[in-house]
């Protein structure tokens, strides 16, 4: 039961990742090459609660998602969520509190994002630069994000999100 | 309510709806690491004119593959005028303080018909394939990493229910926003501060009905005795049809011929 119930979770915050773009059109945010909606990040960090394995599946399903609806570059931004997804989780486990989890994997997410620009010919510092703290930015807000609605979770639904999985 | 397309699925009978989709992520895989790993002109030129080919064969309206290229139009730019400014060699003229070169400018050119090449395979592939069937491919072909103790299983059926319940979140998610408006929130007016305190009135009820949808669900499946370590598929020995090793031998002599170069 714990599999498949874990299984359903990544399936639905599969879903709303690659959900949240195509309907909160009003969140984007553009600057240059550089585009974001806010809170498409949220899904993600609340996968990280759910262990490492499910971090990964929620990052590398989303990218699959996003290869089916969006250019490739933003399939390749996606893929690396998995990278930040696996890291924030082990964070996670080891006890870590989330706040200082998002914090952590800010300029991981920043740097992971802005490499996977390079094959598609963003090779100028500049744009790598854009990409790099635009991500970081987005990363910080959808984190604030992310614990809003964490608690707010925890009172509508009386589920601890934080221990859904168990 | 408002029109979202979903995915890219343009439904057909023709020659490229019809391949296997392990041919076709196969094709697509070398378009992308070739494009990637030899930037000389006749690579990208061939790789180019293979995707034409296979748009004609798609017979998918072709304006349709120019109309979604729309949206990369700001980053052709860019790439365009940053390699221009940014690439040393000899100077074709000046704009204000940027010296615009001339190897530059050839960079930038090629940059972009890389992108494009690039673009297209993904979107050739998306538009002439269903989602269910780009995952079986997927699933298929990332078989082996099983032995990794990767669970390629889980992975493709977890995707499987990404699929399922998009279109069921979108609706929820138009259901909430009239429901909120009509009370009063506001999304599209206002600065971004007042605009994130309104998505938090949709994404509270989105989360919490998501996520005992995923409770239900799992009920369901453990009840019909589903287990994970079971494949999604009952049959893993589909053969490829003649059509299917044309193309797949073709992807390996090109991938042949780009490294000799």
């Amino acid at each position: 039961m714990k599999n498949i119930k874990k299984m359903t979770y990544c399936g639905l915050l599969i879903a709303l990742s690659i959900v949240i773009p195509l309907t909160f059109v009003f969140l984007r945010v553009q600057a240059g090459p550089f585009s974001a909606t806010l809170a498409s990040h949220v899904p993600l960090f609340i996968a990280m609660f759910l262990g490492p394995v499910a971090a990964a599946m929620v990052g590398l399903g989303s990218a699959l998602g996003f290869l089916m609806s969006a250019p490739a570059v933003i399939a390749a931004r996606a893929f690396m969520h998995t990278f930040v997804g696996l890291v924030g989780a082990i964070l996670i486990k080891k006890g870590v509190s989330f706040s200082k989890v998002i914090a952590i994997t800010a300029p991981i997410h920043a740097i992971l994002e802005a490499l996977s620009v390079i094959p598609f010919g963003f090779t100028m510092y500049k744009v790598l630069v854009v990409v790099g703290v635009g991500t970081f930015l987005h990363h910080m807000v959808d984190g604030v994000i992310a614990f809003v609605l964490i608690r707010a979770l925890a009172k509508s639904l009386k589920m601890d999100i934080t221990k859904a999985a168990a | 309510m408002k029109e979202i397309k979903l995915g890219q699925y343009i439904r057909g009978t023709s020659l490229i709806h019809k391949l296997d989709p392990r041919a076709k992520i196969i094709y697509c895989l070398f378009i992308v690491c070739s494009t990637i790993i030899n930037s000389d002109w006749l690579i990208i030129l061939v790789n180019i004119c293979t995707l034409i080919l296979a748009i004609i064969l798609s017979k998918i309206n072709i304006f349709k593959f120019f109309f979604r290229m729309k949206s990369l139009l700001l980053i052709f730019m860019f790439t365009l005028f940053f390699q221009a400014i940014l690439t040393q060699g000899e100077q074709l003229f000046h704009i204000w303080k940027l010296s615009f070169t001339k190897e530059g400018i050839y960079q930038g050119i090629l940059t972009i018909f890389r992108l494009i090449a690039i673009y297209l395979c993904s979107t050739i592939l998306t538009m002439t394939t269903s989602p269910m069937n780009l995952i079986f491919g997927l699933e298929v072909l990332f078989s082996p990493l099983k032995k990794l103790n990767i669970p390629i299983n889980q992975l493709a059926m977890i995707i499987s229910i990404a699929l399922r319940f998009m279109p069921t979140i979108i609706e929820e998610v138009d259901n909430i926003k009239c429901a909120q408006k009509s009370r009063g929130a506001q999304f599209e007016s206002g600065n971004l501060l007042v605009r994130l305190q309104s998505v938090l009135a949709v994404l509270i009820p989105i989360l919490a009905n998501s996520l005992q949808r995923a409770n239900d669900l799992a009920v369901a499946m453990e009840s019909r005795c589903y287990d994970c370590k079971s494949s999604s598929k009952v049959s893993y020995n589909v053969p490829y049809k003649r059509m299917d090793i044309i193309v797949i031998g073709g992807v390996i002599i090109n991938l042949v011929v780009c490294f000799i170069i």
